[in-house]
């Protein structure tokens, strides 16, 4: 493999012919090696979706940086830039993969049945504190209601509480995860400021609980 | 449309205070509260943090002080984690020495 810094991989990638094809062939290399130590902590090199995986998120990811060459800065190597870029190709499909056969209804069903099962386990509180809880818990859910929209809730619900992937919630929501990103962030910024209109931090709410 | 209408009326559900147990919900009320403490006026976006990604794995393989130098970043990857997923993961490949 011929050893190349950033201008001479920007140089032979930009103009088609025998240094396009062979920087190809080598970054392909390039990819190949360095995208299973990335991928590994999620999928296991022993499942056999794991070489397929790579294999489609190598050819992927040559696609992509040959129609985003312009948009390197060279604040990076090079190399590394690219598998940025194949991290978030091979992770997105393994995110896509893992929860495919989970619907969002699931999610928030799961939510209901676990809060259930906890309501039976817990030890019973004294009734004043559980009474002060109880309005503890009424006041924050008031603060929710009134200042978040139902995706605003939603998106909290499935991605900050449940943990599910923002890039999965933002597919099955027809939007992207920067928006999704953003739409959170205003969510947590309408609480923070309500409560502090209210008063509130979150460590007074916490400590009624404690 | 229809399943976004039925999704909001469960979360509506969910969090109507009647069907509410507060020991129960303690879990999730500690969560929101660290999110909401933890909530900066200005934050990166998934695309700015992405942007500056490869620049950020590299001063932190190097050893240098990442955290402090962009802290807009680190704060990002606190909160968001999928970008945290892959920015673990690129700090993997470049240690592994692979590039």
């Amino acid at each position: 493999m011929q050893i190349r810094n950033n201008e001479q991989w920007l140089s032979d990638l930009s103009t088609p012919g025998p240094d396009q094809e062979a920087a190809l062939q080598d970054l392909r290399a390039v990819i190949a090696k360095g995208l299973p130590y990335g991928v590994g902590k999620y999928l296991s090199p022993d499942n056999p979706q794991f070489e397929p995986l790579i294999d489609e998120a190598t050819q992927e990811t040559l696609l992509r940086v040959l129609s985003r060459l312009d948009s390197f800065e060279g604040r990076s190597q090079f190399t590394t830039w690219v598998h940025k870029i194949a991290v978030r190709i091979a992770l997105t499909e393994l995110r896509r993969r893992k929860w495919r056969d989970v619907s969002l209804d699931n999610i928030i069903e799961d939510q209901n049945i676990s809060a259930a099962q906890r309501i039976v386990a817990d030890s019973s509180p004294s009734p004043e504190t559980s009474v002060e809880q109880a309005d503890m818990l009424t006041q924050v859910q008031r603060f929710i209601m009134e200042e978040l929209t139902d995706k605003q809730r939603q998106a909290m619900t499935t991605i900050s509480i449940q943990g599910m992937p923002i890039a999965e919630v933002a597919r099955r929501m027809n939007t992207n995860r920067n928006a999704l990103y953003k739409l959170l962030h205003d969510a947590r910024l309408r609480l923070k400021h309500r409560m502090a209109q209210e008063g509130l931090t979150p460590e007074d709410v916490l400590s009624v609980f404690e | 449309m229809d399943w976004i209408r039925s999704i909001s009326q469960k979360i509506r559900i969910l969090f109507k205070p009647t069907t509410l147990n507060p020991q129960s919900n303690k879990m999730m009320l500690t969560k929101l509260m660290h999110m909401v403490e933890q909530t900066q006026e200005e934050e990166y976006s998934c695309d700015e943090v992405m942007q500056l990604l490869d620049e950020y794995a590299e001063m932190v393989s190097h050893g240098e002080d990442a955290e402090k130098m962009m802290p807009f970043i680190k704060h990002h990857l606190d909160m968001c984690p999928d970008c945290r997923e892959e920015a673990e993961a690129l700090l993997s490949i470049i240690q592994s020495k692979q590039i």
